[in-house]
C-alpha cells in the first residue's frame, strides 16, 4: 500500500521531536517509543483532520496518550516518589557535575504534577508559545501560565533543598 | 535564582537529556506501513482494522520482548563478551559512555580492592545520579561492572534472587565524594532486589567520616522493565516501626531515602513493570528479628571494658574512637560479636588509614582481645586474644596474588618498623603507623620480626 508522501515527510521530520518530548513526559525511553508509535498511528488514521497542521495535532495526541498512560499507572500504584535533590552550592565546573546536576533537574521534573511537567516540556523543550501550549494541552492560556509559574516554583524548591525523608508509616 | 536562569537550566538539561535519543527505524517502518487517509469510509475499514491489530500486536510484542527490543543492533559489539549477559538486562550499560561516566581512577582502585580481585570494566561505568549527604554535600552514584565475580562480602546473605549470578559479571554501585579520594562501595549488587543494598550502613566505606551510611540514601540496581520499586523496611531503632519507601527509578537504579543513621532492615522489595504489573518481589523474613538480636549484642558490647594491657601498649587505643558501629556493616558486626568470647567493644573501634600500603581497617578492642576488620586492599576479619596482640602475633596474611601476599597486622608501641626477611636474605622495613602495618610481600618471604610489648624482638612465621 502506498504511503502519502506528505505523511512520510511528516514522520521523518517530526519523529525525533515527538520521541524526545515523549521521553521528557514519561522519563522512560521504552514508554516514549510506544507513545511515538501510537501517536503516529493515530495521526495516520486521522490524516484527513491532521494534514493541515500535523505537528500540533500530533503533539496533542502525544499529550493525551501520555495522560492515559499516567492514569493507567496511577490505578495500580499510589506512588510518592521522592527523588534526590542536589546542593547548588556544591556545583563545580567539571563535566560529571554537570551531568549530576542534569540528573537532579530531570529527577525534579519527574516529581512535578503531570500538567506542570507538560507545560515545562512544551514551552521550554518544544519551544511552543503559551497559546500553542494551550492548544496542545486543551487548556486556556491563563491556565498554561499558572501551571508554568507553579512548576517553576516547585522546581526551584526541589533543586534548592534536599527532599524530606521519603518515608511513610507502613499501612500494612 | 531568577526565573530566566532556572528556565535556561531546565531547557539545557532537557535538551542534553534527549539529544542522543534516536527514533528506532522499526517504529518508522511500522508506522509507514499504515496508510493515512482523508476520511473514514467503508473502504478504509478493513485496512484500519488491520493497522489497529498490527499496532496491538506490535505493542504486545514490545511488551513481551521487554528489554530485548531496546537493544540496538551493534551496541553489543562494544560490550565485552563476558558482560553482555548483564548488559542485556541493564539498559544503561547499552548506551554510549560519556566522559562524565568514567569512574575516577582512584575510585576504580577502591572498587577493585573491595571486590577482592574483581576487575572494573572501565568502559561500562555509568554516572547514574547523585545523592545528597546532608552536611557532607553530595556524592555521585556510579554503576560499575566487574569482569570477575567478587567474593561475597556478606556471606550470610542469601543467593541473588533475580539476576543470574553466573553471568560472569557483577554490577556494583559506587558512591564517589564528596571528599576527595573517599568512596563507599557496595558489595555484590547482583542481588538487586534483596537486602544487600537495602539498608544503610551496608556499604563498605573507604573513608573515615561515616560516609558509608550515605545519610540515609538507599540504592539498588533494577533490571530493564522495572519502572517502580517498593521497599518495606523494619526500623529496629528506638521507635520500632515499618517504613515504606517508593524510590525513584532511573537508569536501572532505584534511589530512595530512609532517616539518616536509622537502623533499618529491608523486609520486602517489590518490582513493578509498566502499568503497575508486579514483576518480582523479594522477602527477607527474619531479618528484623536478627537485627534486634544484633542490636542487643551491640548494646552489650558497648559495656565491655577494654583490657588495660591493650590500652597500655597500643597508643592507638588510647585515643578517642574514630568511628562507631555504623562504620561496619551489620554482617561484619554480627560476625565479630555474635557471640563475643573476646568481649569486643564495638563502640571503641578505631578506623585506621595506613597510607604507605595503602590499607584501611578497623581495630576493635575488647576485654580479652582485639579484632581487625580490614576493608582494603583485601576484605576480611580476624580476632585474637590480648596475649596475641601483646606478643606481636596479631596479623593476617592474604591470598596469593601475582606472586605476593598482603600482610596486615598490629604492632605494640615501640615498633617504628616491622622487618620482613626477603628470599635473598635481606630485610625490608615496613613502617608502623598507628600501631598498624601492612605490606605486600613476596610469597617466598618466610619470616617477619617485630618487638613484642615487653620490648623483645620476636620472629614470626609468614607461612
Amino acid at each position: 500500500m502506498r504511503v502519502r508522501p506528505e505523511f512520510e515527510d511528516f514522520v521523518h521530520a517530526s519523529s525525533a521531536r515527538l520521541l524526545r518530548t515523549g521521553y521528557l513526559l514519561t522519563g522512560n525511553r521504552l514508554d516514549a517509543e510506544d507513545l511515538l508509535q501510537t501517536t503516529l498511528m493515530r495521526v495516520a488514521r486521522h490524516w484527513g483532520a491532521a494534514e493541515t497542521a500535523p505537528g500540533p495535532y500530533a503533539t496533542r495526541v502525544l499529550i493525551n496518550l501520555s495522560r492515559d498512560r499516567a492514569r493507567m499507572a496511577s490505578r495500580r500504584l499510589s506512588e510518592a516518589p521522592l527523588d534526590e535533590a542536589g546542593d547548588p552550592a556544591m556545583a563545580e565546573d567539571d563535566l560529571s557535575d554537570q551531568v549530576a546536576r542534569r540528573a537532579l533537574i530531570m529527577a525534579a521534573l519527574a516529581q512535578l504534577a503531570d500538567r506542570q511537567r507538560e507545560v515545562l516540556v512544551l514551552r521550554y523543550y518544544a519551544d511552543l508559545s503559551v497559546e500553542e501550549t494551550a492548544a496542545a494541552t486543551g487548556t486556556s492560556a491563563g491556565t498554561v501560565k499558572s501551571h508554568t509559574s507553579r512548576a517553576l516554583t516547585h522546581m526551584r524548591e526541589l533543586l534548592a533543598e534536599p527532599d524530606p525523608m521519603e518515608v511513610s508509616p507502613d499501612e500494612r | 535564582m531568577s526565573d530566566e536562569v532556572l528556565i535556561e537550566e531546565i531547557r539545557t538539561a532537557m535538551r542534553a537529556e534527549v539529544d542522543a535519543l534516536e527514533v528506532p527505524s522499526a517504529v518508522v517502518t511500522r508506522v509507514l506501513a499504515a496508510p493515512p487517509r482523508s476520511r473514514l469510509t467503508l473502504g478504509w475499514l478493513m485496512p484500519a482494522l488491520a493497522v489497529g491489530v498490527a499496532a496491538i500486536v506490535a505493542v504486545l510484542a514490545v511488551t513481551s520482548l521487554g528489554h530485548q527490543r531496546a537493544v540496538p543492533h551493534g551496541a553489543f559489539s562494544r560490550i565485552p563478551v563476558a558482560a553482555r549477559g548483564l548488559a542485556s538486562q541493564l539498559g544503561v550499560l547499552r548506551r554510549a559512555q560519556t566522559q562524565a561516566d568514567v569512574l575516577p581512577r582512584w575510585a576504580v582502585r577502591e572498587t577493585e580492592s573491595l571486590s577482592q580481585g574483581g576487575r572494573v570494566i572501565g568502559r561500562l561505568s555509568r554516572l547514574v545520579g547523585a545523592v545528597h549527604l546532608g552536611r557532607y554535600g553530595r556524592a555521585r552514584v556510579y554503576l560499575v561492572v566487574h569482569t570477575a565475580q567478587p567474593t561475597p562480602l556478606h556471606p550470610n546473605h542469601p543467593e541473588p534472587p533475580f539476576l543470574n549470578p553466573r553471568l560472569g559479571d557483577q554490577a556494583t554501585i559506587a558512591y564517589v565524594g564528596p571528599f576527595r579520594e573517599e568512596a563507599a562501595i557496595n558489595g555484590p549488587t547482583v542481588a538487586a532486589g534483596g537486602e544487600l543494598l537495602a539498608a544503610t550502613g551496608h556499604g563498605l566505606t573507604a573513608g573515615p567520616r561515616q560516609f558509608n551510611d550515605l545519610w540515609g540514601a538507599v540504592t539498588s540496581i533494577v533490571p530493564d522493565g522495572v519502572v517502580r520499586v517498593k521497599w518495606v523496611f523494619d526500623d529496629v531503632g528506638a521507635k520500632p516501626r515499618h517504613l515504606t519507601v517508593w524510590p525513584s527509578v532511573r537508569d536501572n537504579i532505584a534511589l530512595g531515602r530512609v532517616p539518616p543513621r536509622s537502623q533499618v532492615y529491608m523486609s520486602r522489595a517489590v518490582w513493578f513493570g509498566a502499568n503497575g504489573r508486579e514483576i518480582a518481589s523479594f522477602a527477607t523474613p527474619g531479618r528484623a528479628a536478627q537485627a534486634r538480636r544484633l542490636r542487643r549484642a551491640v548494646a552489650a558490647s558497648a559495656k565491655e571494658p577494654i583490657a588495660s594491657a591493650l590500652v597500655r601498649h597500643f597508643a592507638l587505643l588510647r585515643g578517642s574512637p574514630t568511628n562507631d558501629a555504623s562504620g561496619l556493616s551489620p554482617a561484619q558486626v554480627a560476625s565479630l560479636i555474635e557471640p563475643n568470647p573476646l568481649g569486643l567493644n564495638i563502640d571503641q573501634e578505631q578506623y585506621v588509614v595506613y597510607s604507605p600500603a595503602p590499607a584501611k581497617l578497623f581495630v576493635i578492642p575488647g576485654a580479652q582481645g582485639v579484632a581487625l576488620s580490614y576493608l582494603s586492599p583485601m576484605v576480611g576479619q580476624a580476632a585474637g586474644a590480648t596475649s596475641d596482640a601483646l606478643g606481636g602475633s596479631m596479623f593476617v596474611v592474604g591470598p596469593r596474588i601475582s606472586g605476593h601476599r598482603m600482610v596486615i597486622g598490629l604492632a605494640p608501641d615501640g615498633n617504628r618498623t616491622v622487618r620482613v626477611r626477603l628470599p635473598g636474605g635481606h630485610d625490608r622495613l615496613v613502617p608502623v603507623v598507628d600501631n598498624v602495618y601492612a605490606a605486600s610481600v613476596p610469597i617466598a618471604a618466610r619470616w617477619m620480626f617485630l618487638k613484642n610489648a615487653a620490648g623483645r624482638t620476636v620472629r614470626l612465621s609468614l607461612r
